[in-house]
């Protein structure tokens, strides 16, 4: 049986110039407690899609927005309170050490300091919990925010490019929460390692032109049937 | 394209809109000025002084900041040659520190008293040697570090003040832009590039994750935001002198915005996009993160001022408790204004730390206060 719809867009248009549409007739749908892939090339409109669904793009239309079946905005409180995104580069918060920033995250989404010692072992993380954001390497940032993310456990969980700049190990690990993140939520993720979309996602969604072109159900196809059907 | 014109695109933007924007707003405020009919008498010693000044901190400022570390590292990635970098990069951040930043104060002492051909020839002259000085000085300070501050912060102008002879100012300013080319045709160009600094890492064990605790340490560890701060408090005790000649005036007040104008720490979302990305992408951060931020510069604000009532109690005397209640609103006003200002207007597209720091932005909340000001000294009339 089909999980009740958390997310419905249904003809979008998102830009940065009026005259040039990133995404253009967009619709999207995300089930409850699912895990989807989004792949395409670069310059497809991946990052532009997340940064809208995370509320910061204001250039956009759309004919219908539902979130659990009830139409809302993408600044509405409840709506960010039940999402969160790790951008694909992020250098925010220099000056907080990951237990501060985790700290800081929880807060604003009204939550108590979560445990995160499975995670923080998880990511091989632990020598790292004390020290400045700005003075870790870009693969362990991306691990400060990944670990706050899954420790929020908020209903939509917004993942652009996570494993880009991860090592072998943690990237395994990162599949294994993806996988497990169903019975959290839902989590809509961008890739171009198609491995690793096929080894978490339950759908993988192709985005090209502005649109989805092609939605492959994960456990029906085998990868190399969805690498020839992405062959232009 | 040659590489002068590379480093100089990415520093002004792709159709040089920095050097046109910051040359029609000079001519605008000079023509303003020029109308407007304000006369003064300045000696051409301060012109000059001033013409030297400015363009070392915007060039220093310039050749410290990340972003030329940015533009050179993909030209040094490949097979290069040094003198033409060297100089194509000296001459690119030269004639953006002129164009976009100097020009503007050129502007304002041309416009306001009237100069002969010499002086004003000899004003961009004194402009030209700051910018090939400063790029020398830094090249050499990269070698040896350790007179580096001291010489960098006396060297141009205490050799202004001691040749003090106006007639000789071009010849020496000449004398010293030659030798510095001389010395830029020997530099290595990798001293241009800053490498990362490893420290060892200071490890901090609270899970506080308090917004005023991170303001602090932004703070505490942002040399150029310490040294803003320390040298607004060395106005604050510098202020009092300058406006003690003019008794009839409230000039007070008129210090209040003067003291307030904080740039760095004005800018924390404009200077650091990645943050401000991750501050809009959190809920409830007007609470957050605004309400810490306007206390966290309302305290330091407080500071400052309070440092200017001292020094203006201990040099003029008659402070009264109103002018601290005024002080403390000052302070406040100023803080929730640039919280506003910094929520809804970031600052966005700049090409270099200095095009932050000077962008005319800043200008905003100092003159709405000076205007507030001028408006309740019309009502008490």
């Amino acid at each position: 049986m089909q999980n009740p719809s958390l997310l419905s867009i249904r003809n979008m248009r998102i830009w940065y110039t009026p005259d040039t549409p990133v995404l253009n007739g967009f619709s999207l749908n995300l089930a409850s407690n699912e895990a989807v892939g989004l792949i395409g090339l670069n310059g497809a409109g991946k990052t532009t899609l997340m940064r809208t669904i995370a509320g910061l793009l204001k250039n956009f239309r759309q004919e219908s927005l539902l979130f659990k079946g009830s139409p809302f905005s993408f600044r509405d409180k409840d709506f960010l309170k039940n999402r969160y995104i790790v951008f694909a580069e992020d250098r925010s918060f220099p000056y907080f050490t990951f237990r501060e920033y985790l700290a800081y995250a929880a807060a604003s989404y009204s939550m108590p300091l979560p445990d995160v010692s499975g995670l923080v072992e998880g990511f091989q993380f632990e020598k790292y919990t004390d020290t400045l954001l700005k003075e870790l390497s870009t693969g362990n940032l991306k691990k400060v925010f990944l670990i706050t993310a899954f420790a929020l456990h908020p209903a939509l969980l917004l993942l652009d490019e996570p494993v880009n700049g991860l090592d072998f190990q943690s990237a395994e690990y990162l599949y294994q929460l993806i996988s497990g993140y169903r019975q959290y939520g839902t989590v809509l993720f961008s890739s171009h390692i198609l491995e690793s979309i096929c080894l978490t996602s339950d759908r993988i969604l192709v985005l090209e032109q502005g649109q989805i072109t092609k939605s492959f159900i994960t456990k029906e196809t085998k990868p190399d049937s969805i690498r020839e059907a992405l062959r232009p | 394209m040659n590489l002068f014109n590379t480093i100089l695109r990415q520093l002004c933007g792709a159709r040089y809109e920095s050097i046109s924007k910051s040359l029609l707003t000079a001519f605008i405020l000079f023509l303003a000025l020029h109308t407007a009919g304000i006369r003064l008498t300045v000696a051409p010693f301060i012109l000059y002084l001033a013409s030297t000044l400015f363009s070392v901190s915007v060039m220093w400022q310039t050749l410290c900041g990340n972003r030329l570390s940015e533009i050179l590292q993909g030209m040094l990635a490949v097979p290069f040659d040094r003198k033409n970098l060297v100089f194509s990069a000296v001459f690119a951040l030269s004639g953006y520190t002129l164009t976009t930043k100097t020009a503007i104060l050129w502007s304002i002492f041309f416009a306001v008293s009237a100069w002969n051909i010499s002086e004003l020839l000899t004003a961009l002259l004194c402009g030209v040697h700051a910018c090939l000085v400063s790029a020398a000085v830094f090249l050499l300070c990269k070698k040896k570090k350790l007179f580096s501050s001291l010489f960098r912060i006396l060297c141009i102008p205490g050799v202004l003040f001691l040749i003090r002879s106006l007639k000789t100012v071009p010849a020496m300013a000449l004398a010293g832009s030659a030798g510095a080319l001389l010395y830029l045709s020997f530099a290595d160009a990798y001293r241009l590039y800053h490498l990362p600094v490893q420290k060892k890492p200071i490890r901090y064990t609270k899970a506080g994750g308090s917004f005023l605790l991170y303001l602090l340490r932004y703070l505490r560890r942002n040399k150029n935001h310490l040294l803003n701060t320390a040298g607004l408090c060395a106005a604050a005790c510098f202020l009092p002198l300058l406006f003690r000649s003019s008794e009839e005036l409230p000039l007070l007040s008129f210090g209040f915005p003067m003291l307030c104008l904080n740039t760095p720490l004005c800018t924390l979302l404009s200077g650091s996009p990645d943050l401000e990305q991750s501050i809009r992408a959190l809920p409830g951060q007007q609470k957050r993160f605004c309400l810490p931020y306007c206390l966290f510069l309302s305290a330091v604000n407080c500071s400052i001022l309070s440092v200017y009532l001292c020094a203006w109690q201990i040099i003029n005397g008659s402070i009264h408790i109103t002018d601290a209640g005024c002080a403390l609103l000052f302070a406040i006003l100023n803080a929730l204004l640039s919280v506003l200002l910094e929520w809804f207007f970031p600052i966005r597209n700049w090409k270099t730390e200095s095009g932050l720091w000077h962008h005319p932005r800043k200008y905003i909340v100092p003159l709405l206060l000076t205007a507030l000001i001028v408006f309740v000294e019309i009502l008490k009339c």
